[in-house]
């Protein structure tokens, strides 16, 4: 019965790629790309990351909703990693091409561990939900901003949740 | 907090489940456009005992789904959870109760070689002045919270 849910990412001018890979931040803007091949200089600024939730088949089920993001993994000491996902005063945010420069959109920390409610919305709300197949959650925005003094090596990774209503 | 019926001395009907139905592996609903889709069986399905000793169930004998909003709530005794390996958790119902159902799904470290996605039942009530909700774990063990953030689930 599960619906069926993909994270979509958006790029240039805005070029949407469904059912990504990964989600690995790099000095380019695109989606799936390899970090190693695209490494963020000591004291600057991955591309910003567009992501969303994406309801391809919903199945049996009603709706889904209370959409969750966060990283874990290791700590990245002195790098920073900002997102427009937060739990309170959420505005949704429109797709601007990605920049690496710093982010305006992305200006919060990104949670470290799962958030006690959605932090990213659906038609602007964190109580939104996705019922028709074929629709996008609002975007997630987050960027990763490298500290000069960084060390080369420590990781994290993303974490995605949602509830479904059969 | 109402009577939960937990393992054995359970006497709330939940109309006992055939998980080994041979007829076929796919159960059916109609949506409100009349599209007919199939769904696999789930591990737990709920299960809606009413006043009037029938019982609704996400999974029925004749090979159709439920969906939650079918569940008439006015009629209800009984709500709770049943499986195949574990015995049924029903909860007594009470008229100001609102029931609870959902399916939590995560994935971890995503697009790394860690990898890995949970699917956890979330069931209770709501009421006026409370709420419990249950979840129920990969391993089946249930944790019962105020509410489903109550307990992160890694």
């Amino acid at each position: 019965m599960a619906a069926s849910v993909q994270i979509s990412e958006t790029n240039g001018a805005t070029v949407v790629y469904d059912n990504i890979g990964n989600s690995n931040m790099g000095s380019t803007d695109a989606h799936d790309l390899v970090a190693a091949t695209y490494p963020i200089t000591a004291g600057q600024n991955s591309f910003e990351k567009y992501q969303r939730f994406k309801l391809v088949d919903k199945s049996t089920s009603t709706c889904i909703k209370n959409l969750k993001v966060w990283r874990s993994g290791t700590s990245i000491g002195s790098d920073v990693h900002k997102t427009n996902a937060r739990t309170s005063g959420y505005v949704q945010k429109s797709y601007v091409a990605p920049t690496a420069s710093t982010s305006t959109q992305a200006d919060q920390d990104m949670p470290t561990s799962v958030p006690a409610g959605a932090n990213l919305g659906i038609g602007g709300s964190l109580t939104g939900e996705l019922t028709t197949n074929g629709t996008y959650s609002d975007y997630l925005v987050h960027q990763l901003q490298v500290n000069a003094a960084t060390v080369a090596g420590v990781t994290a990774t993303m974490n995605y949740q949602y509830d479904e209503v059969a | 907090m109402p009577d939960v019926t937990l393992p054995g001395g359970n006497t709330m009907p939940t109309g006992d489940f055939d998980f080994d139905s041979p007829i076929d592996t796919k159960w059916r609903c109609r949506d409100a456009d009349g599209t007919l889709r199939a769904s696999e069986m789930e591990r737990w399905i709920w299960v809606a005992g009413y006043n009037d000793r029938t019982v609704l169930k996400q999974f029925d004998e004749n090979h159709l789904f439920h969906k939650f909003d079918e569940i008439d709530v006015s009629k209800l005794i009984s709500f709770g959870m049943v499986s195949r390996n574990h015995p049924p958790i029903i909860i007594k119902w009470r008229p100001e109760f609102k029931p609870i159902h959902f399916y939590r799904h995560t994935c971890y470290n995503f697009g790394t070689p860690n990898e890995y996605h949970l699917h956890l039942y979330y069931f209770g009530y709501e009421s006026p002045t409370d709420k419990v909700v249950m979840g129920i774990m990969p391993d089946d063990s249930i944790i019962v919270m105020r509410e489903a953030d109550d307990v992160p689930v890694t």
